[in-house]
């Protein structure tokens, strides 16, 4: 009797950490396409993750820097990163999918708002600049999307990072800071919010087209996970609660790469 | 043979040329700045997050050395002597505790501070100090507003109900109300026990009621109650810390630690690389915002908002949350 019941506990639990193994968590990092309180995207997604009967689960990570790390140390394995956070991390990944804004385009812009009677972009020298982090990069990354037109480094001001656009954008319009590094898309959400935030303020630079925050994979993901993904988050804009994930996003659907 | 050794030796001797040119006439290279972060380790965990921001921020830029210190570990006299003796160039003093004992025990290293309530306490002896810069927790009305306009998009007339403790904050709000076209009502009262009053006296004239810190006025009986007269009335109850969102008040907004850290940063690149003083910086209000809303609460008293708002607010709380 207690051999039979050892034998069956074991199965169980060797039946329970087969089903947590199967399970894919998809680590997320990107302040400029999701919902700043994480429980929103986590809602959403596991409405259609159960939707689609897969094992699959988001994982939001809000510190770009812990996010790092976890990619670093092949903790996180399957993760969706802004680009910018994507090209710190190395080479030990593939970009599998990549999705598609609202605009139905693959990329996104980030813009530079300061107080309408701000000159120009030299007048950034040694002020103070707010955006959200990209990463231990961003400032190479930013300078190269969006500052490199201007002629502009801006290791040049002190930026000063902030977890929402929103922040940033309220920060420059009473003066805190001179100027707001947010993502264009962001602003038109505010400016249908309230026209009054945006008031008196301006675009002073527009960045080149900055690609979408693709889903990547370690490359010891196995070829059925592959698929999997795939197929999940290529169908996810076929049914009402994919459409309500990818809306939380911003994105209209998941391309294959 | 004699070719190729002449060759080497003509190489050898504009390498050595270019290292003495470079030696005397390249611009000299900056040593690196010392800067400690003293806090009290797990006093509260947000001093990590902050302490985590303000490294992170300085590290992408060169010639910062950042060493952590935890008072809980060290004597705070003795580590301001071996501060002073090992050439700190800064400190950034995390929480009331390491500000105050790092601004008695240190002479001349300037210092920046942050997550402290009232700054301007005696007892910290931080206000009108030359070595000392910092960041408070009050943010700005203005910041406060906007975002409550873009809850409550035709929000005309707020009230606020206050005592001689909060005068200073309330004044500060009153003389800023035409920058966001909302008409503040005031209220002053004496005690406590004279806010049910003032709420039926207010709410005449006001669409919300905005709570300020004043502890004169507000413990947990009479926020309860505020909170409850406003659900009854279909009045928005503005907060300032997120715990009375969960019990019923429609929203909140207050500091963000993130970006205290990074600002933090910020103030340290312009004391260390801009040469400008502490007293000059002085204290800044923080940037950033802890964005904070009650879904149930927002349908209950029946506001409809622009579905976006939500993405902007760092909590949401819904059904499942306050029923926890």
């Amino acid at each position: 009797m207690i051999k039979k019941s050892f034998i069956a506990l074991v199965l169980f639990f060797i039946s329970v950490s087969w089903i947590a193994a199967a399970e894919i968590t998809i680590f997320f990092y990107n302040p400029d396409a999701a919902p700043t309180d994480p429980s929103i995207l986590i809602k959403t997604s596991s409405d259609y993750f159960k939707k689609a009967g897969v094992q699959m689960k988001i994982q939001p990570v809000i510190d770009a820097d812990v996010f790092s790390k976890l990619v670093k140390e092949g903790k996180a394995k399957v993760f969706i990163a802004s680009s910018g956070l994507v090209k710190s991390l190395g080479d030990g990944f593939k970009e599998i999918m990549i999705p598609n804004g609202e605009d139905g385009s693959p990329t996104y812009k980030k813009i530079v708002m300061t107080k309408a009677d701000f000159k120009g972009v030299p007048d950034l020298k040694g002020q103070n600049v707010g955006s959200t982090s990209l990463g231990p990069e961003s400032l190479n990354f930013l300078n190269e999307y969006l500052f490199k037109s201007a002629s502009y480094d801006l290791n040049n001001s002190k930026v000063i990072y902030v977890k929402k656009d929103l922040d940033a954008l309220l920060a420059a319009k009473i003066g805190q800071i001179k100027a707001a590094i947010i993502s264009e898309k962001n602003l038109s959400k505010i400016e249908k919010i309230n026209p009054a935030a945006v008031a008196g303020i301006k675009k002073l630079l527009t960045s080149e087209p900055i690609p979408e925050s693709p889903l990547c994979a370690a490359n010891d993901v196995s070829a059925g996970d592959l698929d999997s993904l795939i197929k999940t988050f290529g169908d996810m804009e076929n049914s009402p609660e994919g459409k309500e994930f990818l809306k939380t996003l911003g994105y209209s659907k998941w391309v294959a790469k | 043979m004699n070719n190729l050794f002449s060759k080497t030796k003509s190489a050898l001797y504009s390498i050595i040329l270019i290292l003495i040119i470079n030696t005397f006439i390249a611009p000299p290279v900056f040593s690196d700045y010392n800067i400690a972060v003293v806090k009290t380790t797990s006093e509260r965990s947000q001093f990590n997050e902050v302490a985590d921001n303000f490294t992170s921020t300085l590290m992408q830029k060169k010639g910062f050395i950042i060493k952590e210190y935890d008072l809980k570990k060290t004597e705070a006299e003795d580590l301001a002597k071996d501060l002073q003796k090992s050439n700190t160039n800064l400190i950034y003093a995390i929480g009331d505790k390491a500000a105050a004992n790092m601004t008695e025990y240190t002479k001349d290293i300037p210092i920046i501070f942050s997550m402290i309530l009232n700054y301007k306490n005696p007892k910290l002896k931080l206000n009108n100090s030359p070595k000392v810069a910092g960041i408070s927790l009050e943010v700005p009305a203005e910041v406060t507003f906007m975002q409550m306009q873009m809850l409550i998009p035709n929000i005309k007339n707020v009230g606020i109900i206050y005592s001689d403790k909060s005068k200073e904050i309330v004044d500060a709000i009153v003389s800023k109300q035409t920058e966001f076209g909302i008409n503040i009502n005031t209220l002053k009262i004496k005690s406590a026990d004279d806010i049910e009053d003032a709420f039926d006296k207010l709410k005449k004239n006001s669409q919300a009621l905005y709570m300020v810190a004043d502890p004169a006025i507000y413990n947990k009986d009479t926020i309860f109650m505020m909170i409850e007269k406003c659900k009854k009335n279909k009045m928005p109850f503005i907060a300032f810390s997120d715990n009375f969102v969960k019990a019923g008040a429609l929203m909140s907004i207050s500091p963000s630690y993130f970006a205290i850290g990074s600002q933090a940063a910020s103030i340290a690149e312009k004391i260390l690389i801009d040469k400008m003083s502490p007293d000059n910086v002085g204290v800044e209000s923080p940037i950033g915002t802890f964005f904070v809303i009650n879904s149930l609460t927002l349908t209950e008293i029946g506001i409809t908002s622009n579905e976006d708002v939500l993405s902007f607010a760092d909590k949401v709380y819904r059904k499942d949350d306050v029923e926890k």
